[in-house]
Protein backbone atom coordinates (compact mmCIF):
# COMPACT_ATOMS: atom_id res chain seq x y z
CA UNK A 1 0.00 0.00 0.00
CA UNK A 2 2.37 2.05 1.47
CA UNK A 3 4.76 1.71 -1.85
CA UNK A 4 1.64 2.34 -4.03
CA UNK A 5 1.21 5.94 -2.78
CA UNK A 6 5.05 6.51 -2.97
CA UNK A 7 4.86 5.55 -6.37
CA UNK A 8 1.64 7.39 -6.93
CA UNK A 9 3.17 10.35 -6.04
CA UNK A 10 6.06 10.34 -7.52
CA UNK A 11 3.91 9.52 -11.44
CA UNK A 12 2.21 12.62 -10.14
CA UNK A 13 4.98 15.25 -9.52
CA UNK A 14 7.03 13.69 -12.75
CA UNK A 15 3.70 14.78 -14.71
CA UNK A 16 3.36 18.32 -12.78
CA UNK A 17 6.88 19.10 -13.94
CA UNK A 18 6.60 17.84 -17.62
CA UNK A 19 3.00 19.57 -18.19
CA UNK A 20 2.95 21.51 -21.36
CA UNK A 21 6.83 20.94 -21.58
CA UNK A 22 7.15 22.50 -25.23
CA UNK A 23 3.78 24.05 -25.38
CA UNK A 24 4.44 26.82 -22.78
CA UNK A 25 5.45 30.14 -23.78
CA UNK A 26 8.42 29.85 -21.55
CA UNK A 27 9.37 26.49 -23.35
CA UNK A 28 8.99 27.90 -26.84
CA UNK A 29 10.95 30.77 -25.74
CA UNK A 30 13.73 28.52 -25.00
CA UNK A 31 13.10 26.66 -28.04
CA UNK A 32 13.49 29.75 -30.02
CA UNK A 33 15.88 31.34 -28.19
CA UNK A 34 18.58 28.32 -29.29
CA UNK A 35 18.04 29.12 -32.36
CA UNK A 36 18.87 32.39 -32.29
CA UNK A 37 15.40 34.08 -33.01
CA UNK A 38 15.52 36.60 -30.02
CA UNK A 39 13.14 38.87 -30.80
CA UNK A 40 10.48 36.08 -30.85
CA UNK A 41 11.87 34.82 -27.98
CA UNK A 42 11.30 37.77 -25.80
CA UNK A 43 7.80 38.12 -26.95
CA UNK A 44 7.22 34.37 -25.56
CA UNK A 45 8.64 35.16 -22.06
CA UNK A 46 7.41 38.24 -21.79
CA UNK A 47 4.18 36.12 -22.50
CA UNK A 48 5.21 34.11 -19.50
CA UNK A 49 5.71 36.39 -17.36
CA UNK A 50 3.44 36.30 -14.47
CA UNK A 51 1.82 39.06 -12.41
CA UNK A 52 3.93 38.49 -9.48
CA UNK A 53 6.92 38.76 -11.60
CA UNK A 54 8.07 35.44 -13.10
CA UNK A 55 10.97 33.50 -11.88
CA UNK A 56 14.86 34.16 -11.91
CA UNK A 57 15.16 31.75 -15.10
CA UNK A 58 12.65 33.61 -17.06
CA UNK A 59 14.95 36.88 -15.84
CA UNK A 60 17.58 35.24 -16.71
CA UNK A 61 17.08 33.83 -20.29
CA UNK A 62 14.99 37.64 -21.20
CA UNK A 63 18.29 39.40 -19.87
CA UNK A 64 20.53 36.71 -22.21
CA UNK A 65 17.85 37.57 -25.27
CA UNK A 66 18.46 41.05 -24.44
CA UNK A 67 21.85 41.52 -24.67
CA UNK A 68 22.28 39.57 -28.01
CA UNK A 69 20.03 42.42 -29.54
CA UNK A 70 22.42 44.78 -27.64
CA UNK A 71 19.86 45.82 -25.56
CA UNK A 72 22.48 46.40 -22.26
CA UNK A 73 20.55 48.60 -19.97
CA UNK A 74 17.50 46.29 -19.84
CA UNK A 75 19.80 43.20 -19.95
CA UNK A 76 21.27 44.69 -17.07
CA UNK A 77 18.45 44.97 -14.97
CA UNK A 78 16.83 41.58 -15.70
CA UNK A 79 20.02 40.09 -14.78
CA UNK A 80 19.43 42.12 -11.59
CA UNK A 81 16.66 40.79 -11.03
CA UNK A 82 17.42 37.07 -11.57
CA UNK A 83 20.35 37.33 -9.06
CA UNK A 84 18.20 39.07 -6.41
CA UNK A 85 15.61 35.83 -6.99
CA UNK A 86 18.45 33.10 -7.43
CA UNK A 87 21.58 34.52 -5.96
CA UNK A 88 23.01 31.28 -5.60
CA UNK A 89 22.57 30.09 -9.12
CA UNK A 90 25.70 29.69 -10.72
CA UNK A 91 24.63 29.72 -14.30
CA UNK A 92 23.37 33.12 -13.96
CA UNK A 93 26.04 34.59 -12.08
CA UNK A 94 28.30 33.31 -15.23
CA UNK A 95 26.14 35.31 -17.21
CA UNK A 96 26.24 38.16 -15.17
CA UNK A 97 29.73 38.63 -14.72
CA UNK A 98 30.60 37.74 -18.93
CA UNK A 99 28.18 40.93 -19.38
CA UNK A 100 29.78 43.01 -16.95
CA UNK A 101 33.31 42.10 -18.07
CA UNK A 102 31.87 43.26 -21.90
CA UNK A 103 30.62 46.40 -20.58
CA UNK A 104 34.01 47.19 -18.20
CA UNK A 105 35.86 46.61 -21.88
CA UNK A 106 33.72 49.23 -23.28
CA UNK A 107 33.69 51.54 -20.92
CA UNK A 108 37.51 51.43 -20.67
CA UNK A 109 37.80 51.60 -24.45
CA UNK A 110 35.71 54.84 -24.79
CA UNK B 1 16.00 -4.53 1.44
CA UNK B 2 13.80 -4.09 -2.04
CA UNK B 3 11.54 -1.48 -0.07
CA UNK B 4 13.81 0.77 0.86
CA UNK B 5 15.62 0.83 -2.52
CA UNK B 6 12.35 1.60 -4.14
CA UNK B 7 11.23 4.95 -2.45
CA UNK B 8 15.58 6.09 -3.11
CA UNK B 9 14.75 5.57 -6.78
CA UNK B 10 12.24 7.13 -6.80
CA UNK B 11 13.34 10.19 -5.08
CA UNK B 12 16.34 10.10 -7.23
CA UNK B 13 14.28 9.83 -10.30
CA UNK B 14 12.00 12.53 -9.31
CA UNK B 15 15.07 15.03 -8.36
CA UNK B 16 16.35 14.50 -11.82
CA UNK B 17 13.44 15.39 -13.34
CA UNK B 18 12.92 18.82 -11.89
CA UNK B 19 16.62 19.97 -11.55
CA UNK B 20 17.33 23.08 -12.52
CA UNK B 21 18.17 22.36 -16.15
CA UNK B 22 20.18 25.07 -18.24
CA UNK B 23 21.08 24.94 -22.34
CA UNK B 24 24.11 26.53 -23.61
CA UNK B 25 23.66 28.98 -26.27
CA UNK B 26 25.83 32.03 -27.76
CA UNK B 27 25.27 35.34 -28.32
CA UNK B 28 26.93 37.76 -30.67
CA UNK B 29 29.92 40.12 -29.01
CA UNK B 30 31.27 43.01 -31.15
CA UNK B 31 34.34 44.35 -29.95
CA UNK B 32 34.82 48.30 -30.44
CA UNK B 33 36.69 48.87 -33.25
CA UNK B 34 39.94 51.25 -32.78
CA UNK B 35 38.62 54.38 -33.55
CA UNK B 36 34.90 55.69 -34.91
CA UNK B 37 35.65 56.60 -38.51
CA UNK B 38 32.52 57.84 -39.12
CA UNK B 39 32.78 60.43 -36.49
CA UNK B 40 35.55 62.23 -38.18
CA UNK B 41 35.36 64.76 -41.42
CA UNK B 42 38.38 63.38 -42.77
CA UNK B 43 40.93 60.41 -42.29
CA UNK B 44 44.36 61.18 -43.64
CA UNK B 45 47.33 59.26 -44.42
CA UNK B 46 51.10 60.88 -44.05
CA UNK B 47 53.95 59.46 -45.39
CA UNK B 48 56.19 57.26 -43.08
CA UNK B 49 59.70 57.52 -41.98
CA UNK B 50 60.95 54.30 -44.52
CA UNK B 51 64.45 53.56 -43.86
CA UNK B 52 64.08 50.88 -46.54
CA UNK B 53 67.67 50.10 -48.75
CA UNK B 54 67.58 51.22 -52.05
CA UNK B 55 66.98 48.16 -54.16
CA UNK B 56 64.87 50.01 -57.16
CA UNK B 57 61.51 50.22 -55.92
CA UNK B 58 59.19 52.94 -54.65
CA UNK B 59 58.05 52.35 -50.70
CA UNK B 60 56.40 55.59 -50.12
CA UNK B 61 54.51 54.74 -53.35
CA UNK B 62 53.19 51.51 -52.37
CA UNK B 63 52.30 52.52 -48.53
CA UNK B 64 50.58 55.47 -50.31
CA UNK B 65 48.67 53.03 -52.43
CA UNK B 66 47.70 50.66 -49.63
CA UNK B 67 46.20 52.73 -47.35
CA UNK B 68 44.23 54.82 -50.03
CA UNK B 69 42.90 51.61 -50.94
CA UNK B 70 43.11 48.95 -48.85
CA UNK B 71 42.78 51.16 -45.64
CA UNK B 72 40.30 53.04 -47.06
CA UNK B 73 38.18 49.71 -47.13
CA UNK B 74 38.98 48.09 -44.29
CA UNK B 75 38.19 51.64 -42.00
CA UNK B 76 34.91 52.40 -44.32
CA UNK B 77 36.33 55.64 -44.94
CA UNK B 78 38.33 57.47 -47.14
CA UNK B 79 41.90 57.79 -46.44
CA UNK B 80 43.44 60.53 -48.34
CA UNK B 81 46.59 60.99 -48.61
CA UNK B 82 48.15 64.40 -46.93
CA UNK B 83 51.64 65.59 -47.80
CA UNK B 84 52.42 68.40 -45.41
CA UNK B 85 54.72 71.15 -46.10
CA UNK B 86 58.28 70.51 -45.08
CA UNK B 87 57.26 66.46 -44.49
CA UNK B 88 59.69 65.69 -46.98
CA UNK B 89 62.81 67.54 -45.25
CA UNK B 90 61.85 66.63 -41.82
CA UNK B 91 61.16 62.91 -43.21
CA UNK B 92 64.98 63.07 -44.73
CA UNK B 93 66.29 63.90 -41.43
CA UNK B 94 64.55 61.20 -39.34
CA UNK B 95 65.64 58.67 -41.81
CA UNK B 96 69.53 59.42 -41.27
CA UNK B 97 69.07 58.40 -37.56
CA UNK B 98 67.94 54.78 -38.53
CA UNK B 99 64.36 55.50 -37.31
CA UNK B 100 65.41 55.51 -34.13
CA UNK B 101 63.90 58.46 -32.92
CA UNK B 102 60.00 58.39 -31.84
CA UNK B 103 57.91 61.00 -32.82
CA UNK B 104 56.33 62.61 -29.90
CA UNK B 105 52.97 63.68 -32.10
CA UNK B 106 51.71 65.64 -29.07
CA UNK B 107 54.36 68.06 -28.87
CA UNK B 108 55.66 67.97 -32.22
CA UNK B 109 55.14 71.71 -33.28
CA UNK B 110 55.20 70.18 -36.49
CA UNK B 111 52.63 67.93 -35.96
CA UNK B 112 50.68 70.39 -34.02
CA UNK B 113 50.22 72.67 -36.86
CA UNK B 114 49.01 69.92 -39.44
CA UNK B 115 46.78 68.73 -37.01
CA UNK B 116 44.97 72.46 -36.38
CA UNK B 117 44.60 73.16 -40.42
CA UNK B 118 42.52 69.63 -40.76
CA UNK B 119 39.99 70.24 -37.50
CA UNK B 120 38.02 66.68 -37.48
CA UNK B 121 40.38 64.51 -38.53
CA UNK B 122 42.06 61.15 -38.08
CA UNK B 123 45.82 60.56 -38.85
CA UNK B 124 47.56 57.39 -40.29
CA UNK B 125 51.07 57.86 -39.59
CA UNK B 126 54.31 55.81 -38.60
CA UNK B 127 57.62 54.30 -39.77
CA UNK B 128 58.54 51.46 -41.73
CA UNK B 129 61.78 49.95 -41.67
CA UNK B 130 63.19 47.00 -44.19
CA UNK B 131 66.44 45.06 -43.51
CA UNK B 132 68.01 43.33 -46.45
CA UNK B 133 70.41 40.37 -44.72
CA UNK B 134 72.31 38.04 -46.06
CA UNK B 135 72.21 34.47 -44.17
CA UNK B 136 74.73 30.93 -45.15
CA UNK B 137 72.59 28.24 -44.55
CA UNK B 138 73.54 24.60 -46.00
CA UNK B 139 71.62 23.06 -48.41
CA UNK B 140 71.07 18.99 -49.10
CA UNK B 141 71.91 18.60 -52.74
CA UNK B 142 72.49 15.49 -55.17
CA UNK B 143 75.67 14.92 -57.29
CA UNK B 144 75.45 13.56 -60.37
CA UNK B 145 76.18 10.06 -59.14
CA UNK B 146 72.63 10.64 -57.33
CA UNK B 147 74.29 10.74 -53.46
CA UNK B 148 73.83 13.23 -51.12
CA UNK B 149 75.31 15.81 -50.20
CA UNK B 150 76.04 19.33 -48.01
CA UNK B 151 76.10 22.40 -49.90
CA UNK B 152 76.78 26.01 -48.18
CA UNK B 153 74.71 28.50 -49.70
CA UNK B 154 74.09 32.42 -49.01
CA UNK B 155 70.65 33.68 -49.40
CA UNK B 156 68.97 36.62 -48.25
CA UNK B 157 66.56 37.56 -45.81
CA UNK B 158 63.90 40.18 -45.84
CA UNK B 159 62.88 41.36 -42.33
CA UNK B 160 60.02 44.41 -42.76
CA UNK B 161 59.02 46.24 -39.34
CA UNK B 162 56.37 48.26 -39.40
CA UNK B 163 54.96 50.93 -36.59
CA UNK B 164 51.35 51.92 -37.21
CA UNK B 165 49.84 55.59 -35.04
CA UNK B 166 46.26 56.05 -35.72
CA UNK B 167 46.04 60.18 -33.93
CA UNK B 168 43.27 62.05 -33.39
CA UNK B 169 44.00 65.33 -34.47
CA UNK B 170 42.23 67.75 -32.48
CA UNK B 171 43.40 66.10 -29.07
CA UNK B 172 46.70 65.10 -30.69
CA UNK B 173 46.23 61.89 -29.13
CA UNK B 174 47.30 58.76 -30.18
CA UNK B 175 44.39 56.29 -30.18
CA UNK B 176 46.33 53.10 -31.77
CA UNK B 177 49.50 52.15 -32.15
CA UNK B 178 50.70 48.86 -32.97
CA UNK B 179 54.16 47.33 -34.36
CA UNK B 180 53.94 44.37 -37.16
CA UNK B 181 56.83 42.71 -38.15
CA UNK B 182 57.40 39.86 -41.02
CA UNK B 183 60.32 38.33 -42.53
CA UNK B 184 60.77 35.82 -45.54
CA UNK B 185 63.01 33.89 -47.59
CA UNK B 186 62.80 35.14 -51.27
CA UNK B 187 62.78 32.85 -54.08
CA UNK B 188 65.99 32.47 -56.57
CA UNK B 189 63.56 33.96 -59.25
CA UNK B 190 61.27 37.13 -57.34
CA UNK B 191 62.33 40.99 -58.12
CA UNK B 192 63.03 43.20 -54.77
CA UNK B 193 59.35 44.74 -56.10
CA UNK B 194 57.54 41.59 -55.38
CA UNK B 195 59.51 40.87 -52.40
CA UNK B 196 58.55 44.10 -50.75
CA UNK B 197 54.87 44.09 -52.08
CA UNK B 198 55.02 40.37 -50.67
CA UNK B 199 55.91 41.45 -46.79
CA UNK B 200 53.46 44.72 -47.34
CA UNK B 201 50.96 42.79 -48.30
CA UNK B 202 51.12 40.37 -45.41
CA UNK B 203 51.11 43.35 -42.70
CA UNK B 204 48.57 45.14 -44.58
CA UNK B 205 46.48 41.50 -43.45
CA UNK B 206 47.03 41.90 -39.89
CA UNK B 207 46.23 46.31 -39.96
CA UNK B 208 43.00 45.75 -41.98
CA UNK B 209 42.13 42.93 -39.26
CA UNK B 210 43.01 45.15 -36.93
CA UNK B 211 40.85 47.96 -37.96
CA UNK B 212 37.82 45.93 -38.17
CA UNK B 213 35.66 45.44 -35.46
CA UNK B 214 35.48 42.10 -34.34
CA UNK B 215 33.00 39.84 -33.83
CA UNK B 216 33.07 37.02 -31.65
CA UNK B 217 30.67 34.77 -30.07
CA UNK B 218 30.23 33.92 -26.38
CA UNK B 219 28.36 31.37 -24.41
CA UNK B 220 25.86 32.00 -22.11
CA UNK B 221 23.22 29.69 -20.24
CA UNK B 222 19.48 30.03 -20.84
CA UNK B 223 17.96 28.11 -17.85
CA UNK B 224 14.65 25.45 -17.61
CA UNK B 225 11.59 26.28 -15.54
Amino acid sequence: MKKIILMTMGVMFLAACAVNRYRSDFEFANRLAREGLWQEAIYRWQKAMTPDGGSAALHNNMAVALESLGRFAEAEREYAIALKLAPASAQIQSNFNRFKNNQRKDANEK
Amino acid sequence: MKSRIVPLLLLAVLSAACAVNFVSVTVPFTEKSIADFSAYKNVYFIEFVCDVPDAGFDAGNELGRVFSEEISFAAGSKVVRLDPEHWATIRGLLQRYRLSVDIQYENSVFFQKVFQEHPRSLFFTGKLKLDIKKMGVVKETRDEAGNKKNAYETVQMWEMEMKVSLIDGDSSKVLWQQTYAEKMEPGPATTPQFNFNSLLARITAKLTTALQPRKALQERFILGK
